[in-house]
Parts: C-alpha cells; sequence; structure tokens
C-alpha cells in the first residue's frame, strides 16, 4: 500500500517535533553552560579576623572575669584530652584555664569557674578528694572527663558519693554494647550493641568497664549493655553499667566519664551536651554544614588496568562515567547530597599509564550538570612526595585548554609539612579552603593561612564503626558540621574484596540512610561553601540574655554573613522569633538562620499549662 | 478552651447522648407502636425501656465477660432492629427484594434513579405536609406548656450547672467507690467489691464505652441530666395522674424551684450518685400501678381493649429498677405500695387482679436479684454497704455511712478507694422540737380520743417540718408545713370521699388516697424511732424521698380541690373550660409568687473534695498526653479518675517509701512522665481541724508521716503532714533536676510538678529531702 503524501508529511513533521524536543533541552543546555566554570569560587570569603580566647593563666588576676566565665583544665594541654578541651572551648567561644595541679586553684584568687574539667590522671584522689569534695560544696560544677583505676578509689567513699556512685558492683566488667539515650548528643538513641553477624564489624568501642550502681538524684547519658547478664532482673535498665551520668548536689553538679570518650573528637559533643543538661537552655553557633567529598574521583589514568578490567571487564575511565557516578547521583538526589569530587590525574604514580584528556570535558559536564563542585586531590600512592605529584599533574592541568579553577583541595595528612611549598604552585594557589584526614592534634575547622582554611574529615563512609557514628552524632551536636569521605582510590586499587565498588557503595549507602539521616535539617554544602560558613563561625562572637521568656543574642564579627545558631531546651517552644528564621532539628533542639544581628526568641513551656 | 467551656460543653454533650439512649432510640424502636399515647406517657415509656434495656444487656454481659464497646454496640443495634421490624410488622424480606430489583433495574439501565424518585413524589411530599401541618398545630396548642418546661429546664440547668462550674470535682465522697466500681466494669469485672445493685453503673459505664465520655467527666457533670430527668418525670407523672392541664408545672417548679425544703433533701442532686438516679424510676413505677389498675377496670367492663399488661411491665420494670439501682428507692416506692394495696384494695384483692399484680410484683424482684443472685451464687459476697442497708431495714446496730463500710477502705491497693463519707453538714432540726407535742400532754388538754388525734397530727406536722426548713428568711415554714400536711390528709379525705360513688373517678380517688397514704407513712418514716418503729431509712435520706412525694403531692390536693370544686363535669365544656382556666391561674400565681425571687431556690452550693485546680490538671493532662506514658502521684482522688489514661502512685507510698533509706532507697515510677499533685493550703478533706486554711511548712514537714492505709492519713493534720512532706521533696527534687521537673501548673494553693524521664533508665526518686526518717543515712556513703 502506498503512502499517501499528505500522510508522509504529517509523519515527518511528527518526528521533527519529536526529535526538536528531546534535543532542543540538550543543546540549550549544553550550549547555556560553561562547565569549566567554577561557579563556587564566587562565592564570598569573609576575611580572617577570628575570635580569639582570652590568655588566662592561674597565677594573673582575674577580677576581669566574672564568676562562670572561663573553663578550667586540671590537664595538660597537649593531650589528647588538653586538645579536645581546647578545641571544645574553641567553638563554644570560651575562655579556658590550664592547671595541672589543683593546688593551683583557689576560689577567692580565680573565683568560680563554669566548669571544673579533670583529667584523673592529674588528680591525686588520695590527698586532694576533700579539696574536690570542697569546692563541690561551694558551688563549682565539675566534668570528670576520665575516672581513675580501681584501686585508686575503691575505698575513697566520699569521692563515691560526689559522683553519684552507690555500689561498685564489679571494678571490670565485659559490657555487651553500649547505649545512648536521647536527648543528650543530637541523632536520638543508639545502641551500639551487634544485632546482626554482619554488624559485629562496626563494634570498635571499649567494652570492659568498671561497673558503677548510681544513686539518686543522678542522671545517666550513656550506659553499657549487659542484657543476658542481667536478663531476669526487673530493674536491669538501672543496673546497666553507667558510662555518663551526673550527679546533682546542692549547690553543683558533678558529671564522670567512665571511659575513654574524650580523648577524641566525641568528646567535643559530649562536653556541650553537658553544658546544655546543666543549663536551662542553650544558645551557640554552628557551621550548618554538610559536605560529602569524593576523594580521587575523577581518576583521569587507567591504572591498575589489568586487575581493574578483570573485575568490572571496563577501564576506569568508561567505569567512572558509566557506573559510579550515576550510582553516587541516585544517592545524592536521594539524601539531597552536595559533592565535593576531588580530581587526580593519577594516584599510583609508579603506574605507567597516562592519565587521559578525552574524559575530562565529559566529566566536567557530568558533574558540571548535578552542581558538584570539583576540588584538586593532593593524595598519591606511596613512593613520591607531595612536591612530586604537584609538579607531575601541573603537566597534565598544562595541558588543558579550559582548566576548571579548583578552589578546594585534599591533602592527606602525611603530606603536611609540604603543603606550604605545594600552594605555591600556579593551579593549587587559588585553593582557599583544605580538607584534611582527621587528627586529634588537628583542629577540626581553622584557619592554616589567612586566606586558607582546614576543614578536617568528620567522617568516612568506609568502615563505619560505632565509635565513628559517636564521633558524628557529637560534631553534629557542638558544630553542626560534618565533613564526610568517599574514597574512590581504593576502587582503583583493591586490596580485598571490601574494596569492591558494589561492596564500597553498599556500605555508603547504608551508612546514608541510617547515621546521617537525622542531620538532614543542616545544609548540604560543598567544601567551597562550607569554607565561607566555616570563616563566619569561626570569626563570629556573640552574647545573649534572658528576661522571662525572652532571649536577646547579639552577633558581632560576621560581616553580614549569615550564620546560624541552635537553641536548646528543656521542654519549651519558640514562640515567636525576630531577626531570624528557625527548623526544628529535633525535640527541644532548634537551628536558627539569623538575617540580623539581633535576634529576639520569645519562648513558650511546652509543658505548662498557660 | 477554658475549663468552664469544657464542662458546659460536657454537659451539653452529655445531655444529647442520655437523651438518644433514653428519647431517641426508644422512639425509633416502639415510637409506632405506643404512638397512641399522650407525649408524657411516651417519655416515661421510652425512660423506662431504654434504661431497663442497658442496665440488663451490661449485667448481661458483664455476667459473660463479653462486655466491650463492639458487644454492647452489637447486642444494642440487632435485638433492637428485630424488635422494631416485628413491632411495625416491616417486611423487611420484600423491601430487600424491591430495593434489590430497583438497584438490578439501575445497574441495568433500565430504571432512571431521577424517574425512581419521581414516583410517589407528589404523595410523599402531601403527607409530608400534613405531618408538619400537626406538629406545628401540636406545638401552638401546647406553646404554654412548651414555655414552662422550658424555663424550668433552663432554671434547672442553672440551679445544678452553676455548681460544676464552681467546683469542678466529686461532690461526694461516695463518687469514687462508684468510679473505681464503673472502671472494673470495662475489665468485665462486676461486684467488684461485692454484690452491689448496679444499675446506675451499668447506664453510666454504657455511655462511656458508646459515647466515649471519661467515667471521671461523668461524675463530675452527668447530675444535670439525672436532675432534669427526675424532675420531668415527677412532671410527666403529675401530667398523667392530674386532671387538670397546668397544675402539674406546680409540682415540678415547687421540687426544682421554690425555696421550700431543707438543704439536705436536695444537695445530693450537686453529685452524681446511684440513689438520686433511681429516683427517676420512682413515680414511674406508681403511675405504671394507678394506670394498671385503671385499664384493667375498664377491660373487665370491656370498654378498652387489653392495654393492662402494658402497665404491668412498665410497673415490673420500673420497680425492678428501683431496686437494681438503689434499694433506698426500693424503699421508697415500697411504701407508696403498701398505701397503693390499701388504696385499691377494693380491687386489688379480686381475682382479675391479685394474681397479675403479685405475679408482676414478684417477677420484677426477680428481674432485680437474678444478676446478684447468680454472683451470689457464684460465691461473690454482699458489699458491705448491703450489708449495711438490711442492717439497718432489719434494725441491726447502725454503722457508718453507706459505701464506708469497715472492709471497703484502702483493701484495693490504694488509701481510701472505696471510703466515702459525706462532705455535707445536713443541718438537721431534732423532729420532735417545735411541733410535737406528746400524747399525755394532748390528751390532758384536749381529752382521750381528741388528743390522740392532735397528738398524731402534731408529729406529723413536725416531721414534716424537719425537711420543710429552708434557710430563706423569705419563706414562712410554717405555711408550707401546713401545706403539707393539710394535703396529706386531704388527700385521704378526698380519696375516700371519691371512692364511694360508684363512678369514673373512683380510679382517681384510689390514687389521690393512695398518695395521701404514702405521704402519711412516709412522714412517720422520717422519724420511726418516735413511734418505736424498725428505722428502714436514715432520716435525711426519707426526706429526700418525701420531699419528692411532696412535689407531687401538694399539686395533686390541689388538682382534687378544683376538680372536687368542678364536680369532674369535664364533659360541660364550660365546665371544662373554667377548669382548665382555674388551673392555669394556680400556677400562675405560683409562678408570681416564686418570680420575685426571694421564694426561688438559689444555685446550689455543693463544695468537693477536690481543688478545682488538680482536676483541671488532670484534664490537661489527659488532653495533652499519651496514653499511659504518665503517672500522677496524688491524695487519693484522682487514682479512679484518670483509668484508662494513665497510672496513679499514691502519696503515702510514695513518701513512706523513701522514708528510711533516703537516697539509698529505691523509689521507681515506669512512666516517661510524672506528676505530683500538692496542695499548698490542702483541701479540708471531710472534716476540718484548727489548721485549716494554713499554707504547708516546716512545722508540718517535720512531723511524723502518718501511717495506715486508711482515708485518716489524708484527713485533717496528717493531709498536712502528707503535703507539707511532698512539697519539699520537690522542691529537692527540682534542685536536683532542675530541668527535668517543671512546674506544670500553678495556683495561690495548688502545684503540679511535671518530672521528666528516661524510660528506660528511670530516676531514683528516694532522695534526702532533709525530712526523711533517717535522712543522715546518706552520709554513710557507698557499700
Amino acid at each position: 500500500m502506498m503512502i499517501s503524501r499528505r500522510n508522509f508529511f504529517i509523519s515527518l513533521i511528527i518526528m521533527g517535533t519529536i526529535f526538536f524536543l528531546f534535543q532542543f533541552s540538550q543543546i540549550v543546555k549544553d550550549y547555556g553552560n560553561d562547565y569549566s566554570y567554577n561557579k563556587y569560587r564566587d562565592i564570598g570569603t569573609p576575611k580572617r579576623n577570628e575570635w580569639k580566647q582570652a590568655e588566662l593563666n592561674i597565677s594573673d588576676d582575674f577580677s576581669e572575669h566574672t564568676d562562670k566565665d572561663y573553663i578550667l583544665f586540671l590537664g595538660d594541654e597537649k593531650s589528647d584530652i588538653g586538645s579536645i578541651v581546647s578545641q571544645w572551648t574553641l567553638y563554644t567561644k570560651r575562655n579556658i584555664c590550664v592547671i595541672d595541679n589543683l593546688n593551683q586553684y583557689s576560689i577567692e584568687k580565680n573565683g568560680i569557674p563554669e566548669f571544673l574539667m579533670i583529667d584523673s590522671n592529674h588528680l591525686d584522689y588520695d590527698n586532694q578528694t576533700e579539696d574536690i569534695i570542697k569546692l563541690a560544696d561551694e558551688g563549682v560544677s565539675m566534668i570528670f572527663l576520665n575516672l581513675p583505676e580501681y584501686e585508686k578509689i575503691r575505698r575513697n567513699i566520699d569521692m563515691l558519693k560526689l559522683w553519684g556512685v552507690q555500689n561498685i558492683l564489679s571494678p571490670e566488667i565485659e559490657i555487651e554494647g553500649v547505649k545512648l539515650f536521647s536527648g543528650f548528643l543530637f541523632g536520638g538513641e543508639s545502641i551500639y550493641q551487634p544485632q546482626q553477624k554482619e554488624e559485629e564489624k562496626r563494634q570498635d568501642l571499649d567494652l570492659t568497664i568498671p561497673w558503677f550502681q548510681t544513686s539518686g538524684g543522678t542522671k545517666t547519658y550513656m550506659v553499657g549493655l549487659l542484657d543476658e547478664y542481667l536478663a531476669d532482673d526487673e530493674e536491669r535498665n538501672e543496673k546497666f553499667p553507667a558510662i555518663i551520668w551526673r550527679n546533682s548536689l546542692t549547690s553543683a553538679q558533678v558529671f564522670c566519664v567512665n571511659g575513654d570518650f574524650m580523648s577524641d573528637t566525641e568528646g567535643l559533643g559530649i562536653l556541650s551536651a553537658m553544658v546544655y543538661e546543666l543549663s536551662p537552655y542553650q544558645l551557640y553557633p554552628v557551621v550548618n554544614a554538610q559536605n560529602t567529598l569524593v576523594v580521587d574521583f575523577p581518576l583521569m589514568a587507567n591504572e591498575n588496568n589489568e586487575q581493574f578490567s578483570q573485575i568490572y571487564s571496563r577501564d576506569i575511565n568508561s567505569f567512572q562515567t558509566d557506573v559510579i557516578w550515576p550510582t553516587l547521583v541516585t544517592l545524592a538526589e536521594k539524601d539531597k547530597l552536595q559533592y565535593t569530587c576531588f580530581m587526580t590525574p593519577k594516584y599510583d604514580y609508579s603506574d605507567p599509564a597516562e592519565p587521559s584528556y578525552d574524559n575530562y570535558n565529559t566529566l566536567l559536564r557530568l558533574l558540571g550538570e548535578h552542581e558538584a563542585e570539583i576540588g584538586i586531590s593532593l593524595e598519591h600512592a606511596d613512593g613520591i612526595s607531595l612536591a612530586e605529584k604537584v609538579a607531575f599533574d601541573k603537566v597534565y592541568y598544562d595541558g588543558i585548554e579550559n582548566k576548571y579553577p579548583a578552589t578546594s583541595a585534599f591533602l592527606d595528612l602525611k603530606d603536611e609539612g609540604e603543603l606550604e611549598a605545594a600552594l605555591k604552585d600556579p593551579y593549587v594557589c587559588q585553593v582557599r579552603t583544605i580538607a584534611c584526614d582527621a587528627d586529634v592534634s588537628l583542629p577540626i575547622l581553622s584557619y592554616i593561612t589567612d586566606d586558607i582554611t582546614l576543614q578536617s574529615l568528620t567522617s568516612n563512609t568506609k568502615n563505619f564503626f560505632y565509635s565513628k557514628d559517636l564521633m558524628l552524632k557529637s560534631i553534629e551536636t557542638v558544630l553542626g558540621y560534618d565533613n564526610a569521605k568517599l574514597t574512590l582510590s581504593d576502587v582503583a586499587w583493591p586490596k580485598s574484596a571490601e574494596d569492591q565498588w558494589e561492596n564500597i557503595y553498599n556500605d555508603m549507602a547504608s551508612s546514608l540512610k541510617t547515621f546521617w539521616r537525622p542531620f538532614r535539617v543542616f545544609d548540604r554544602t560543598t567544601l567551597t561553601e562550607s569554607d565561607r560558613r566555616v570563616r563566619t563561625f569561626l570569626n563570629m562572637d556573640s552574647d545573649y540574655s534572658r528576661e522571662g521568656n525572652e532571649i536577646t543574642l547579639n552577633v558581632k564579627n560576621t560581616e553580614g554573613e549569615t550564620c546560624w545558631f541552635v537553641l536548646r531546651t528543656h521542654g519549651e517552644r519558640i514562640a515567636s522569633l525576630t531577626g531570624a528564621t528557625y527548623k526544628e532539628i529535633e525535640e527541644n533542639a532548634y537551628l536558627l538562620e539569623l538575617s540580623s544581628d539581633v535576634v529576639k526568641i520569645t519562648l513558650k513551656d511546652a509543658n505548662a499549662i498557660n | 478552651m477554658s475549663m468552664d467551656s469544657v464542662f458546659v460543653l460536657q454537659m451539653l454533650k452529655m445531655f444529647v447522648a442520655y437523651s438518644v439512649i433514653a428519647i431517641v432510640v426508644p422512639h425509633f424502636v416502639v415510637g409506632k407502636a405506643i404512638r397512641f399515647k399522650n407525649a408524657s406517657e411516651r417519655f416515661v415509656m421510652y425512660t423506662l425501656l431504654s434504661n431497663f434495656y442497658v442496665i440488663n444487656l451490661v449485667y448481661l454481659l458483664e455476667l459473660l465477660h463479653i462486655s466491650h464497646k463492639i458487644t454492647l454496640i452489637l447486642f444494642t443495634v440487632v435485638p433492637l432492629l428485630y424488635i422494631k421490624v416485628k413491632l411495625d410488622r416491616i417486611p423487611v424480606r420484600s423491601i430487600i427484594a424491591r430495593e434489590w430489583e430497583l438497584i438490578r433495574r439501575l445497574v441495568g439501565g433500565q430504571q432512571k434513579l431521577k424517574a425512581y424518585r419521581a414516583l410517589g413524589y407528589e404523595e410523599r411530599k402531601r403527607k409530608r405536609k400534613i405531618r408538619n401541618k400537626k406538629f406545628a398545630k401540636s406545638v401552638f396548642l401546647h406553646i404554654p406548656d412548651i414555655l414552662i418546661v422550658l424555663l424550668l429546664l433552663g432554671y434547672l440547668c442553672y440551679l445544678y450547672g452553676s455548681n460544676n462550674l464552681v467546683y469542678y470535682g466529686y461532690k461526694a465522697s461516695d463518687c469514687l467507690v462508684h468510679n473505681n466500681w464503673i472502671n472494673k466494669l470495662s475489665e468485665n469485672v462486676i461486684f467488684a467489691k461485692g454484690i452491689y445493685p448496679y444499675g446506675f453503673h451499668n447506664v453510666i459505664y454504657y455511655m462511656h464505652e458508646i459515647f466515649g465520655f471519661d467515667t471521671y467527666m461523668i461524675f463530675n457533670v452527668f447530675n444535670i441530666v439525672i436532675t432534669v430527668w427526675v424532675d420531668m418525670t415527677l412532671l410527666a407523672f403529675l401530667k398523667l395522674v392530674c386532671k387538670t392541664k397546668y397544675i402539674p408545672y406546680m409540682g415540678a417548679a415547687l421540687y426544682a424551684v421554690a425555696d421550700v425544703f431543707n438543704y439536705y433533701t436536695y444537695w445530693r442532686f450537686s453529685a452524681v450518685l446511684p440513689q438520686e438516679y433511681g429516683m427517676i424510676f420512682i413515680l414511674p413505677t406508681i403511675y405504671a400501678g394507678f394506670a394498671y389498675f385503671r385499664e384493667q377496670r375498664r377491660e373487665i367492663r370491656g370498654s378498652a381493649a387489653k392495654g393492662s399488661r402494658l402497665y404491668l411491665a412498665a410497673f415490673a420494670m420500673s420497680f425492678s429498677m428501683t431496686l437494681t439501682v438503689h434499694f433506698y428507692g426500693t424503699m421508697a416506692v415500697g411504701i407508696c405500695i403498701a398505701a397503693m394495696a390499701i388504696a385499691y384494695s377494693f380491687w386489688l384483692f379480686r381475682k382479675p387482679y391479685f394474681k397479675k399484680v403479685f405475679a408482676t410484683f414478684f417477677i420484677s424482684l426477680f428481674i432485680a436479684i437474678l444478676p446478684m443472685g447468680i454472683a451470689y451464687a457464684a460465691g461473690t459476697d454482699l458489699e458491705g454497704s448491703l450489708r449495711w442497708g438490711l442492717s439497718i431495714i432489719f434494725g441491726a446496730p447502725e454503722g457508718d455511712e453507706e459505701t464506708q463500710s469497715g472492709d471497703s477502705q484502702g483493701t484495693d491497693g490504694t488509701v481510701g478507694g472505696d471510703g466515702s463519707l459525706d462532705n455535707q453538714g445536713t443541718g438537721i432540726k431534732d423532729p420532735r422540737s417545735g411541733f410535737n407535742i406528746s400524747r399525755k400532754e394532748a390528751v390532758e388538754q384536749y381529752g382521750e380520743f381528741k388528743g390522740t388525734v392532735y397528738a398524731i397530727y402534731k408529729s406529723i406536722e413536725g416531721n414534716i417540718d424537719y425537711v420543710i426548713i429552708s434557710g430563706n428568711d423569705q419563706i414562712d415554714n410554717d405555711i408550707w408545713v401546713q401545706i403539707a400536711t393539710i394535703s396529706t390528709f386531704l388527700l385521704i379525705v378526698l380519696g375516700l370521699i371519691l371512692l364511694i360513688p360508684k363512678n369514673i373517678e373512683r380510679m382517681y380517688g384510689a390514687s389521690l388516697l393512695c398518695m395521701g397514704l404514702n405521704m402519711l407513712f412516709m412522714a412517720v418514716i422520717i422519724n420511726s424511732d418516735f413511734y418505736k418503729l424498725p428505722s428502714i431509712m436514715q432520716q435525711d435520706r426519707a426526706g429526700q424521698y418525701y420531699t419528692y412525694y411532696l412535689a407531687a403531692a401538694i399539686p395533686l390536693c390541689f388538682d382534687a380541690v378544683v376538680c372536687f370544686i368542678s364536680c369532674f363535669a369535664r364533659r360541660n365544656k364550660v365546665i371544662g373550660v373554667i377548669t382548665q382556666t382555674v388551673s392555669f391561674c394556680v400556677i400562675a400565681m405560683y409562678l408570681v409568687y416564686l418570680i420575685p425571687g426571694e421564694n426561688v431556690r438559689k444555685p446550689l452550693e455543693a463544695s468537693t473534695f477536690q481543688k478545682n485546680a488538680s482536676v483541671l490538671c488532670l484534664y490537661k493532662i489527659i488532653e495533652e498526653s499519651e496514653d499511659n506514658q504518665w503517672t500522677l502521684c496524688s491524695a487519693n482522688e484522682e487514682g479512679r479518675m484518670l483509668y484508662g489514661h494513665g497510672f496513679h502512685y499514691e502519696l503515702i507510698d510514695f513518701l513512706s517509701k523513701m522514708e528510711y533509706c533516703g537516697p539509698r532507697g529505691t523509689v521507681r515510677v515506669p512512666t516517661p512522665v510524672v506528676y505530683f499533685y500538692v496542695e499548698k493550703i490542702p483541701y479540708d478533706y471531710t472534716a476540718t481541724w484548727e489548721g485549716s486554711g494554713t499554707l504547708i511548712g516546716d512545722e508540718f514537714a517535720s512531723k511524723e508521716l502518718p501511717e495506715g492505709r486508711n482515708l485518716g492519713i489524708y484527713i485533717g493534720e496528717n493531709r498536712w503532714i502528707c503535703m507539707s512532706r511532698l512539697y519539699f521533696w520537690a522542691q529537692k527534687f527540682k534542685e536536683l533536676y532542675p530541668n527535668e521537673t517543671s512546674i506544670f501548673y500553678e495556683t495561690d494553693d495548688f502545684v503540679c510538678y511535671r518530672v521528666e524521664q528516661n524510660p528506660y533508665r528511670l530516676f531514683n526518686f528516694a532522695i534526702d529531702y532533709k525530712y526523711n526518717l533517717l535522712h543522715n543515712i546518706n552520709s554513710e556513703g557507698p557499700k
């Protein structure tokens, strides 16, 4: 049958229209976007004007400082605990005075600190118990950042009474897990006890602790689980060994931490939560940034091609564009993630594969379409120095016509010493913020130079142990901040089956869906966006006061930048707010976004009849 | 919403709900079958049928242990639909077949819905028009009646409802006991503390389950419904017995509005109690008796169809309900039945009457006793107050009040759970004073016969004086005493006179005689000791029933006089109009007497066993909290009220547990939220003492904690000690847990603390709050 001319033309027009409709958007997108342009570069960078602590020396006159205006730390500032305490005071804009012996401090001369934080290694329990009790009687609230060995205190009844310990049921017991109660750290209740075989690998908490049973007047925030041991006990919940608790005395509060929880970053949030527990309400600045860093992606060289092809039946370049990125995009859409991808020409410079230019623009487009930021990965395999890597990479980047001007970089901690030199390189010099692995001696957020900030990693989706979750909760509580890393170099250079993409993706997806879920209220940011907020956070200073139900918050040093505060209450709700907007983080916790330097918050008691 | 608004809304809701049970549903089921009865008779019948059905349905389901909202609805709807179908002879099968055919045709497109609706539309419209016209005419003809009834209802609501807005809590201690028993019904446990007439409890439980009212709220405001129903049955009774149209309103107004009677004869209407609820069935029983004799006589004479059975059934239902609700009601009715037996003796002992009457009487007793008998046979003992009631009847030494039997206090784990004490002083005047005169004096003064009659007359008058003592100075009590006394004797005289001629008014005469004799017997029973008779009822309770009867007797006497004067010439239109006009004038005059206000009863002022703040807090807690996630620690009262919503911790238990231990002991409350009620100025629970009205404080807290588990621990100084202890405990606890302890509500004399705790790591509430007996023990430190 012959088709009529009329029908032929109609079919042709329809086909043409459909073709146009399909291609039009793509053509417009390609012409309308310059994927080599880094839009995050336009983000303003507040000048360095960071808030500084007053230098308090115990022998100085404290008359300028009113009562409860500083933290007194009994311990070594250079120790891990000292570092955490020091960082916490910095982030929460508190002054700190460090002493290494309790005798150095006197209430008459130094006034009453907001807290006396005690590293038990620096307290002589045999001779200074009376002094400590006297301080408590005079109204000095204390935090025992760790507890001494059992032998030192088993006969020290006064000290046990001060801690609110009714009985020591065992000097050492193997707990089955740890339970963190809700309302202390952000993120709600957590039970760190494997329920399934595959969860067992997550357990990395110290499970051997003394078994303290707390008395009336105490409140417990974290306990060790002994489900099987106390299976038939009606009061088993109350008998579980206390790990973090508070004892209320008439004039002061005493917090105790039974275990090593204060020598790493989880200690930051715990300290903040303790302050919250002591106050009728708590108002403090946070960063409000959640970064997801994809390190060593894209990798431009087809490294380890033989092994890689054996596993995935394709080379790295095509695997990255066809498999990794689409799955990352799916994940990002589900969890509204904002990726910062750290590109590297090569990871293992001993591998003969040369970085390819072919995929560069395609990858820029793919990443740009989803508004991912592209940074520079300064991470590399062993056998080469940072300077050599930078030199090698320079050759590669020089060969690119439309280079993406990266403003962020990822640094391997082992190259920390070489960073200064590396920053002089033209393709690195535009970097304004650097992410690096976490280290307790390194602050999470700080200025490296006047122009560059440091944002340490706070979490890693691979090997997400229980302690990592505790850290995540802790840092989210104190800073409203997360810097999570997805490492893809392991995919290129797998050491075991666990490093294969499907396993890494599974870990990543399940972690993001569960452990990060409570923090979705915080903004998802790229590293450069986060940098701006970090600078504002580090620079700002604030003070607040409360009259009746109205809190007035004054913020300084923000240079007109938006900043965020967390308000935590005990049963009170925000009735009205001027100069800010708010979102509820969880029950009794609100994230305030300030639009003015003066904010007025009116609270109402949700648990009372008006 | 303010608490006043909540209470008003609840009162309205309960009124509507009870009206649905007592009027709407029976009207739907049997309305067509008794459509020829007048409104008053239908009102009485509906009330009887609905209550009888509900009470016995709950009995049945409870005894079978299958009582639940679903079964209650199922056993209400299905049998009632069946009864309706049978009574109205509804052709269910043909209706279903017709409707099915219609659906089939509609679905098949053979019938248009619009066309179907048009079928018979005009006819339906015409019938509706006729119905509406008839209704409008009926309303128009009864405008004065409607206005008077509305006026009465309005004033009743004001009189008894306003007190509910002034005092929120329970107005009688018994309420707690009854509340507890009703709570137990929700667990399918009937006769929780022994066998007791459960009719009232069954109705309240039914309302709670079907309409979802909280039982404590029913006990707070349902009195308004009871009062209205008691007064409306009085009005309906008078409308049915009296010959004149308007005089009956005098009775309703006299009982509800006039400030004539002693306060103690009506204060109990401020509370929701079985005895008052049982009063609803007293006059219907008497009317059913009157109506039976009237109808049976007509049947024998062949002037009427067989309608007497309906009244026998009504008699059986109402009499059984007096017993199943409260045995005092049965006693009051029993006296009237005795009077009825005398007044109608001319007919009663005739064959057609005797067998039926006695069979009905025993059937009604059997119906009432059967559920209790089953429980007794199953081994349940009598409840303390029933034993006490029987001891009163059989003349054993009087114990305490009604539900305050020895074994009923604190036996269920909470203090005073079943204890009861009336909170009102009765202000009873000794009946033998004033009017009374000894027979010897009278005989000396007037001679043997005349003196004896005079002495009896004066003693009766004295007893009547006992109940007619209003506190109102504007009222001349003596006049009302004379009216009451004369009415009593006049009813007897007029009744006897009317019994002589063999005309139609003999039955009316018998009813007058019955009421007259009833009044006489009741007047005697008020002070039975004086006549050396067994005391079958407490004086104040007898007085309560007496006034109710008196409110029926006085108008009946007026009615009889008016009718007597008009020679019952109802068929003579002119005389009939004159008679009704006179009756209207009587009620008009009475209203004129009342309207100035001095003679009108003032709104009831009956205080409660709780502070308003505690009820307010409880309401808010229940409203705003998740069920079973909170505990309330308080002194006794709220333990029963919060049933189904939260848990209760008895204050004395709470304090006692930490008395000897301080922080080394353990007191845990396993809910996330715990509330504590502290009365800063404690309530004078049932009794005052020299410290009444003072603030709690150190001097009370430092005294020894009262021991025991009876109500005494919360009475007088003991309450001050408990509240002071709790207050200082709360202060100390708040010091230790400032963020976890908040003030939920506070007034000058009350404070409610709220403690929030982690349910997975409960607080140990045992602390050293300075007043613990061994408060220094904690200085020893840990083991």
